[in-house]
């Protein structure tokens, strides 16, 4: 049996709008893992939201199958309807706990009622559920605004609120739909290094749809890009951005843009590679360092590295360095610099120049 | 002060306060037209505005086929003239309260008159309510109940007070014509000891009643309004 918590298998949504057929999610199939943080990006309507509310039935597949912690919630070959019962349905989405973007928060109820309105149908008793709420506030560091009304807090402590509502029932998964889309970027890293945290501690998986894609890159371990409706390329987060497949991708997470901008400036001051001359591409991960690379180049095997463009990325705890360089030799040394540097796990990309002035 | 009083105004002081015709009894015939009629009509208004924006097209509990049906009893009733409905359900009236005439049948009319229109606007303040808060109630596992009284109902709330002072305003207004058929009321005071036999002063008097009641009604409206709205 596999470690997978979320199965999704075949499953497209389609809407009909004034007798169009609307195709916002087209066989998709994605397995996400305990414990994983899962980012899933890509642009507006690209079916992300939509996708993710068929984890709780929040909305129905028109096919397909959905299983959650190994229970079948819908299948399309069975029946078109849940599979479980609705009363099953509400039990299960208390273990789906779901944070959005305008953070959702009943607006006439105080803060610790919020919390307690999820509790509403667990089987504890009505002190220990003031004293769970009391709790969970604790956690998102909340405790002193329990009873003030929502509207009187800052986006970033509403949308704490709305995670510890989500939290109350000790979910397993938490589907987080752009919760941070909303926030000032100083609030956006504070609330995903609590979903982080809470990831950490609890043993909680996370599901985070986003198109910030900085906010997948600080904290997920797994993406998913999606574009009208499917999953077009998804790995671990250190294949999804550093290696990227699709151009959407590419485009998406501004891959190489940052070098091919400072390549276009040089270029335009009248750059020109000689015969002898190449772009190469380095990436390398963690503690490899790069500075004695290019100096070894020089001294021990003759060829001259120009670093034109540097960048090191977090991806999650991965460090992943770039560098653009045009290197200088004679055609054999050049092969057995590049043969040098992937000793070193240096991957290595040789970029022809309509690729690097496109 | 008294003799002031009743030369300028000899008509209203013939009208007397107590009896079949008088003051008190016709400022009571208007509160007992207001009152019932307000709770039979709220409740019915609750009913069908929830059934609406339940049922509608992405509600809930999506049904095309019930929505309709709520949607056309609300549409059909709010087409009646008034006065024209009183006559229209005297049949039904009869039925009800075992006659068609007086303050008690009046109730039948003014219940089913007030209702489509608190209804639709019932239906607007509920769908104020985002759907995201819905979705998110749903998502911890928010039964339908929940989802009626402590989302809908409750995020409302402020919404409901508003349009509920507006259709008491207008209830009101609609307890004047349930005189025509001998109900009495305030409305009745004005027009047919008033205006109908030239009083001119019964007429002032009476309408001055109705509007302090409407004021009072505005102003604890307004002010309910306010303290329960937390949204800013």
């Amino acid at each position: 049996m596999s470690d997978s918590i979320i199965d999704i298998n075949k499953v497209s949504v389609s809407f009909l709008q004034k007798g169009n057929r609307l195709d916002a999610v087209k066989d998709v199939s994605l397995s996400i893992n305990r414990g994983d943080i899962y980012g899933i990006v890509g642009y507006s309507g690209a079916g992300k939201s939509t996708l993710s509310r068929t984890i709780n039935l929040l909305q129905k597949p028109t096919s397909g199958t959905v299983v959650v912690d190994n229970k079948t919630f819908f299948d399309s070959s069975k029946s078109r309807k849940p599979i479980i019962s609705a009363k099953e349905l509400r039990i299960e989405r208390q273990k789906i706990g779901m944070i959005f973007q305008h953070f959702n928060l009943l607006n006439e109820q105080t803060v610790v009622q919020n919390v307690e309105f999820a509790l509403k149908h667990s089987k504890l008793k009505e002190k220990q559920v003031q004293q769970r709420a009391q709790k969970l506030l604790g956690l998102v560091g909340l405790s002193e605004y329990a009873n003030t009304y929502p509207a009187q807090l800052s986006g970033g402590q509403q949308q704490r609120v709305a995670i510890a509502r989500a939290l109350a029932n000790d979910p397993k998964i938490l589907i987080s739909d752009e919760s941070t889309s909303a926030l000032d970027p100083q609030n956006t890293n504070q609330i995903l290094d609590l979903l982080k945290h809470l990831n950490l501690q609890l043993g909680l998986t996370v599901i985070l749809i986003t198109h910030e894609i900085d906010a997948v890159k600080r904290i997920a371990n797994k993406a998913a890009v999606m574009d009208a409706g499917q999953i077009i390329e998804s790995g671990s987060i250190v294949d999804v951005f550093v290696h990227p497949q699709k151009q959407l991708t590419k485009t998406l997470i501004g891959f190489n843009e940052g070098p091919k901008k400072a390549i276009s400036i040089l270029n335009s001051n009248g750059l020109k590679l000689n015969s002898n001359e190449q772009y190469i591409k380095l990436t390398y991960f963690g503690n490899e360092v790069s500075e004695p690379v290019v100096i070894s180049l020089y001294k021990d095997l003759d060829v001259t590295a120009n670093i034109i463009y540097s960048d090191v990325d977090i991806l999650g705890d991965t460090l992943v360095g770039t560098m653009f360089i045009i290197i200088e030799g004679k055609s054999e040394n050049v092969e057995e610099a590049i043969d040098y540097l992937r000793q070193r796990d240096i991957s290595i990309e040789k970029l022809d120049r309509s690729e690097v002035n496109s | 002060m008294s003799t002031w009083f009743a030369k300028t105004f000899p008509n209203v002081v013939y009208q007397g306060w107590n009896g079949s015709d008088g003051w008190f009894t016709a400022i009571i015939q208007t509160l007992y037209m207001t009152f019932w009629p307000a709770i039979f009509g709220g409740v019915l208004g609750i009913i069908f505005g929830l059934g609406l924006v339940l049922t509608e097209d992405g509600g809930i509990l999506e049904n095309k086929v019930a929505f309709n049906v709520f949607d056309k009893v609300v549409s059909f009733l709010r087409a009646f003239p008034f006065i024209i409905l009183l006559a229209f359900i005297a049949p039904v009236t009869q039925k009800i309260v075992g006659t068609q005439i007086g303050t008690t049948a009046s109730l039948v009319p003014l219940s089913i008159g007030v209702f489509p229109f608190y209804a639709r606007q019932v239906q607007v303040a509920l769908k104020s309510v985002d759907k995201g808060v819905i979705e998110a109630a749903e998502s911890v596992g928010a039964t339908l109940p929940d989802i009626i009284f402590d989302v809908y109902l409750r995020e409302a709330r402020s919404e409901m007070v508003r349009i509920s002072t507006v259709t008491l305003i207008s209830l009101i207004g609609l307890t004047a014509m349930a005189g025509a058929i001998g109900a009495g009321g305030l409305g009745n005071m004005a027009i047919s000891f008033g205006y109908n036999r030239f009083a001119n002063d019964t007429t002032f008097v009476a309408t001055l009643l109705v509007m302090i009641l409407v004021l009072l009604v505005q102003f604890t409206g307004d002010f309910l309004a306010r303290i329960l709205n937390h949204k800013q």
